[in-house]
């Protein structure tokens, strides 16, 4: 089984380093390494640079996680995180496959509490220390704030499936005070540490403590806390009524950290009772130091008035040293006949016990003999043997993925050929590979037939019929780009939601063409498309002068909310977009799905170049797609100019259609250096031959200023062929590896006078150097095999859209909450961020 | 180990979080609202400029040319026309037209952005040096503090060097104080050392003495035991003589053992002279050979001759001892135990009895007193000096009236026993040949006691005056003279101080 178990024991401010924390770490590192079975995961929300994992030796059945929550650990702090929380472990037990999810401390106040729902499938266990607080809640629980925090840690006990608790004791607490049903607690008990043991203290060593504590006689020692239910005073009182003879042979010697005022008031104490000469208080000591008490003490007291486990019992005996403590809690449990029993809410029954026991060397002597016997109980060796039988007995949930049956049948919206437009293709690709995972059922808008031929489990409907098979799907998928092929889908996103691809980033002029000419001129639609980006009425004024009759922006305002908005989940092609989704809105489920491409065979290029009326000896450079502007076909027509001197070998192709706005300028500028025998264009191609253009092409020209935020499909073609590109470093074109690639500068960065000159270089220097041609060419294979392969790209889909998805934790509302904690400080913020990025 | 997050949605969050702009691309700066954001920053007319640049960069011959006063179809309709009609002149001027607007506008949203840029880098700048500033005003109210800390330091230092001063000056008086006690101790020191030298003189002349007594006891006991073997040696021989030699040589053998007793006087003054003072009578002078007597006035040596006389061996002899005193020192019996006759001694003082059961082992030494009634306890008084402890207070008293340098030293509770018991116990049999009584003025008393008609040793030994420290005459107790005589025992002789009777019944035949 995995096993996971939080930190707040071991590094809970309120537990580190004091009993609670030293029990569960005594405990988890000897039941990991003693467990050859189970997998053990320390799931750490508390302390960045703590490695539990130092003191495991069974490291392969171990894993450590550090899960940042801030240094005061702001996350855990405020109920306004607790989503984000829940969402950071659901996914934690859901990517380690936890069965068992151990709670060590239940009643670490400073954080948020667990929530049942939290634990889907996984089974909760917890331990119990002690309920001391309720069973002494007048005096602990007197302020009702802190009653009803406790109450609601109690409650949350009660969904676990097994309460463990370190005594019989604390059981029988539990369910007298607060009803818990007997079957649900299992006693694990407590253990010494292995630390505590009979040492040689050298008289050189032992004269030393002596000194820096003062302490001259032989001596009893106690150690507890300020908190009253130690009773401390009370064995100082009962120390001063012992029978005078003995008491002088003895010093009190009391070890533990106290507060100033808590000094204070035992000093009061002793002073009053006349033995303040004769009481010592050591205040903090080292664990050796606290080692060479226990060994060096003639009697080790613990008069508590209650405890869960009174460990001091347990080393005291490890130390070979008699004990007493009280008839009372798990104290008499634990002390059985090996310890003298008195009653702790009586100094003279203390202080006669003690005499009693230090009246007589034999006396003594039995004791530390019975004490050495009875601790063989409380080992962790066998402590932990039980805690993990009681683990095993436990019968997890069953795998939720072995459960499910049937195919899952799922929904597509998109446009499919006749349509012109790359999306089409696009879909026809990815569904004939996407239905050998599941069915399909795809929607189309009205007015076509498409030709695309399908397996028998994709299905082609009208748009209309979709709501009445809504229900019938694993997910709907709706394809998304900037034209009027997907208008028919926009409803359907704002209703139903599923998972929106987005092609293109920018819907801008989608969306000012439904408005405007297809809505004829519903500057009210229009108003809705661009509010939904800008919510904050920034673009108002621009709405405004578009809906008189002015141009609008739509390269300068990005514009896609209004359908983002809905979308369950997006996939866009690339990084850039998604981090322009996740600025503009955290709450968003984005992943990246690399755009894909074909993977066939290399064609022959000399074979394909003589096809299409070109020599094996031209070097062909081409430029694919729509030849305009922000495809920079003028600055390569004067790159190439330059070039063509050089390498008169050399004809530049642009295959696609010449826009108008620079039409005249393109034909002067060829008719100007005189190119009109080695350019040629190509105007509007059908995919096959745009395919065989790639094919005879040795160098393509892939650039782009400024960039709309899109992918480029002819980029991933020309990359899956093995050809070399030339591409701008911009947008999606960057996330391109540069091993695969030539990038030259963003023009908006070297500015458009230079860019001639640098496309002529990059080209120049690839037609110099043919082996780093065919290197590249390699590379870009390689990519297109291992990334864009339409069979990774298929899987990776169905994957996601298989995935469970959290409701988003991580919102806005609660970043700016965030930004406004008080606890959050700026150091904090880049773990935070890390946990919040793991939460969404 | 970390979790495994996304790497870009942590770097949107961090970024969101620090309030600064995401920084997607240079592209998103222009193109996506997120840059436009960051236009915000510069000032609004300008970004109204660019606005309507961009609104109306791309003009085309087939924009609307809008005519606040012409409005009608008629118009519209002309213009349209004329736009058609001039068509393939003006489309071109409008294309450069646009081109060049483009260009501009382009341009100036790029001098927009640059401006923006020095502008969040300004104000970037302006915030560091205010945080420099108020760092430095910081770092100057903490050297101010620090200041004020270290005037108020020095004072303290200051008053420290005083309080020091005044510490070490009263630390000077001190320790003048402690090395005038020291000389003080030093010189005390150096008498007591003087003192201690001449008690280990001391203590050395007496350990040598002690050495010498113990020297001396080891010859006495060496002499003693060598005594001893030759008594035994004589005695054998006496027997012999005894068997063989008639009555005539009688006087021979007594003169052998008178000579051997001289010659046990000669080694008893040799050797325990300082043990025992002059408890040895001699008269070596006279007779040239040693007679010895223990007893006060020669009671042992007179009783010696009326042994001789009633032909008693006086090493087969008993006696009973009442208020046997020192156990050799003035005793009238320890003679014949040098005999070897054996008895028992009764004295009430513990002290004696101790040294009466060292002394003569051979002897059965009873520490009782004597009283006419059985099992209770009596009063001893023990006075300082010898022989003279009594259980009679008004004896005691009567003592120290006339001695004054006596006192009763210690007074203790002694059992009683009377006289039968001691008779019933060792003389049930027959009757000691010597009855010595010498209870310091009960011997009334104890002769009461003694049943005389069962019970007759053959010589009594009786004390018949009081006590006195010097010599006394004529002053004979008339009263125990009467008693004895009563009793059938006749005085045979009186020393001065005790009366020897002897058992008429048997002395007769002497007479």
């Amino acid at each position: 089984m995995n096993i996971a178990f939080d930190a707040t024991a071991i590094l809970g401010p309120m537990s580190k380093n004091r009993g609670i924390g030293n029990y569960a770490l005594s405990q988890f590192t000897g039941m990991i390494n003693q467990d050859k079975n189970n997998h053990y995961f320390f799931m750490n929300m508390i302390e960045k640079d703590y490695c539990l994992g130092d003191l495991i030796t069974n490291k392969d059945h171990f894993t450590e996680d550090f899960i940042d929550t801030g240094k005061d650990h702001v996350l855990l702090r405020n109920p306004a995180y607790e989503k984000v929380i829940g969402n950071v472990i659901k996914r934690y037990l859901r990517e380690n496959d936890i069965d068992i999810f151990y709670i060590t401390s239940p009643f670490e106040s400073s954080y948020m509490l667990y929530q049942k729902e939290w634990f889907e499938n996984v089974r909760v266990v917890v331990t119990v220390y002690d309920i001391i607080p309720y069973v002494m809640k007048h005096h602990y629980l007197a302020d009702k704030t802190t009653y009803d925090w406790y109450m609601r840690c109690v409650d949350n006990l009660r969904w676990a499936d097994e309460l463990y608790v370190i005594s019989e004791s604390v059981k029988t607490d539990l369910i007298e005070y607060l009803h818990f049903p007997a079957e649900q607690i299992k006693v694990i008990w407590g253990a010494v540490d292995e630390k505590y043991g009979i040492v040689n203290v050298s008289e050189a060593d032992k004269k030393a403590l002596m000194k820096k504590f003062g302490v001259t006689k032989p001596f009893i020692m106690c150690t507890g806390g300020e908190d009253g239910r130690k009773n401390l005073d009370g064995l100082v009182r009962a120390y001063s009524l012992m029978p005078e003879p003995i008491r002088a042979k003895y010093q009190l010697v009391v070890v533990c950290k106290l507060s100033e005022n808590g000094l204070k008031a035992l000093r009061g104490a002793a002073k009053k009772a006349h033995v303040e000469d004769d009481v010592i208080f050591t205040n903090f000591v080292t664990d050796q130091e606290l080692i060479q008490f226990y060994n060096l003490a003639s009697l080790m007291a613990f008069p508590s008035k209650y405890e869960g486990f009174g460990l001091p019992i347990v080393e005291a005996w490890a130390c070979g040293t008699p004990v007493l403590t009280a008839n009372n809690s798990s104290l008499c449990q634990i002390g059985g006949d090996a310890a003298v029993l008195v009653d702790a809410d009586s100094d003279k029954s203390i202080a006669k016990g003690m005499a009693d026991m230090l009246a007589d060397e034999k006396i003594l002597a039995d004791y530390a003999q019975r004490g050495a016997k009875r601790l063989e109980l409380y080992r962790w060796k066998k402590i932990n043997d039980d805690i993990i039988a009681l683990l095993d007995q436990i019968r997890p949930y069953k795998r939720e993925t072995e459960s499910q049956t049937g195919r899952p049948r799922i929904a597509f919206f998109t446009p499919l050929p006749p349509i012109e437009s790359g999306i089409s293709d696009y879909s026809e690709d990815i569904i004939s590979e996407l239905c050998k995972y599941c069915d399909i059922d795809v929607f189309i808008d009205d007015g076509y037939k498409p030709t695309s031929v399908f397996p028998e489990n994709v299905a082609i409907y009208g748009y209309k019929e979709y709501p009445a098979r809504s229900s019938d799907y694993l997910d709907t998928v709706f394809q998304m780009g900037n034209s009027d092929f997907h208008f028919y889908m926009y409803d359907f996103i704002r209703k139903y939601h599923g998972t929106v691809v987005l092609h293109d980033y920018n819907l801008h002029g989608a969306f000012y063409y439904r408005a405007v000419t297809v809505g004829k001129k519903d500057y009210a639609l229009y108003r809705d498309f661009v509010r939904a980006d800008f919510p904050d009425g920034s673009k108002d004024s621009y709405i405004e002068s578009v809906s008189h009759g002015g141009g609008p922006d739509i390269f300068g305002i990005a514009l896609n909310s209004y359908l983002m908005d809905h979308a369950a989940r997006i996939i866009v092609h690339s990084e850039e977009a998604k981090r322009g989704l996740l600025a503009r809105n955290i709450a968003r489920h984005v992943e990246v799905i690399a755009s894909y491409a074909v993977i066939t065979p290399l064609a022959d290029r000399d074979a394909v170049k003589e096809a299409n009326g070109y020599k094996k000896e031209d070097v062909v450079l081409s430029a694919f797609g729509g030849i305009s502007r922000t495809k920079r076909a003028l600055p390569l027509l004067k790159a190439f100019a330059k070039l063509h001197e050089e390498f008169p070998q050399t004809k530049l192709l642009f295959a696609g259609k010449l826009a108008d706005d620079i039409k005249s300028e393109f034909k002067s500028l060829v008719r100007e250096y005189d190119l009109s025998e080695s350019v040629q264009v190509t105007g509007y191609i059908e995919i096959d031959k745009f395919k065989e253009y790639i094919d005879m092409t040795d160098i393509c020209l892939n650039l782009r200023y400024p960039s709309n935020g899109e992918t480029s499909g002819s980029l991933m073609r020309i990359l899956a062929k093995g050809r070399c590109v030339v591409v701008n470093d911009i947008g999606s074109f960057s996330e391109i590896p540069d091993r695969a690639c030539i990038k030259i500068e963003n023009v908006g960065k070297m500015g458009e006078e230079r860019e001639p000159d640098a496309i002529y270089e990059a080209l120049r220097t690839l037609l110099e150097d043919p082996d780093e041609q065919a290197r590249i060419e390699k590379a870009a294979r390689r990519f297109a095999e291992e990334h864009l392969d339409l069979r990774i790209v298929a899987k990776h889909y169905y994957d996601y859209l298989c995935m469970a998805c959290d409701a988003p934790a991580v919102t806005e509302e609660v970043l700016n909450t965030l930004r406004q904690d008080p606890n959050l400080s700026q150091a904090d913020i880049s773990g935070i961020a890390g946990t919040l990025a793991y939460a969404t | 180990m970390s979790i495994q997050y996304d790497k870009l949605t942590k770097e949107v969050i961090e970024a969101k979080l620090r309030q600064v702009s995401v920084p997607v691309t240079r592209a998103d700066v222009q193109a996506a609202a997120v840059g436009a954001e960051e236009f915000q920053v510069a000032n609004a007319a300008m970004l109204d400029s660019l606005e309507r640049m961009n609104r109306t960069a791309v003009n085309r011959s087939y924009r609307e040319i809008p005519s606040p006063t012409l409005r009608t179809k008629f118009t519209k309709l002309f213009k349209r026309f004329m736009r058609r009609m001039t068509f393939w002149y003006v489309e071109p001027c409008m294309m450069q037209q646009t081109e060049f607007n483009s260009a501009n506008t382009s341009f100036a949203a790029e001098v927009n952005s640059e401006l923006n840029n020095v502008r969040l880098r300004l104000h970037t700048l302006d915030a560091y040096n205010a945080g420099q500033d108020s760092i430095m005003q910081g770092t100057a109210a903490r050297i101010d503090g620090l200041d004020a800390r270290g005037n108020a330091g020095e004072a303290r230092i200051a008053a420290l060097e005083a309080r020091c001063a005044a510490l070490s000056d009263a630390l000077d008086a001190a320790l003048d104080d402690t090395r005038r006690e020291i000389r003080q101790a030093a010189e005390t020191i150096h008498v007591q050392a003087g003192q201690i030298e001449s008690l280990e003189r001391r203590n050395a002349v007496l350990t040598e003495q002690h050495q010498q007594n113990f020297g001396y006891q080891k010859q006495f006991q060496e002499l003693e035991q060598e005594f001893h073997r030759l008594e035994q040696e004589h005695y054998q021989e006496m027997l012999r003589r005894t068997d063989t030699l008639d009555a005539l040589l009688h006087k021979d053998v007594t003169d052998t053992m008178t000579g051997m007793q001289g010659r046990i006087g000669k080694l008893e003054k040799l050797s325990y002279v300082s043990a025992v003072n002059g408890a040895v009578c001699l008269n070596e002078e006279e007779t040239g050979e040693f007679r010895v007597s223990f007893s006060q006035s020669g009671e042992d040596a007179i009783i010696r001759y009326i042994f001789s006389a009633l032909g008693v061996a006086p090493d087969l002899v008993r006696y009973l001892d009442l208020g046997a005193n020192h156990a050799v020192h003035l005793s009238n019996t320890y003679s014949f135990y040098l005999s070897g006759a054996r008895g028992v001694l009764l004295d009430a003082n513990p002290v004696l009895c101790q040294e009466l059961e060292q002394r003569r082992p051979g002897d059965v030494v009873i520490n009782r007193c004597l009283s006419d009634q059985k099992d209770t306890k009596l009063n001893f008084y023990i006075m300082n000096g010898d022989g003279l402890s009594t259980m009679d207070y008004d004896a005691a008293q009567d003592f120290i009236a006339k001695n004054p340098a006596l006192r009763i030293e210690k007074t203790i509770t002694i059992d009683s026993i009377t006289i039968d018991e001691i008779i019933r116990e060792h003389f049930a049999d027959k009757a000691p040949e010597i009855m010595n009584i010498d209870v310091e003025g009960m011997e009334m008393t104890i002769l009461n006691m003694i049943d005389f008609e069962h019970f007759r040793p053959l010589v009594i030994i009786c004390e018949m005056i009081d006590y006195h420290n010097s010599l006394t005459v004529g002053e004979k107790n008339g009263e125990i003279l009467d008693f004895m005589r009563r009793a059938g025992y006749e005085e045979f002789a009186f020393t001065g101080i005790n009366s020897i009777f002897i058992d008429q019944r048997r002395g007769g035949a002497v007479k």
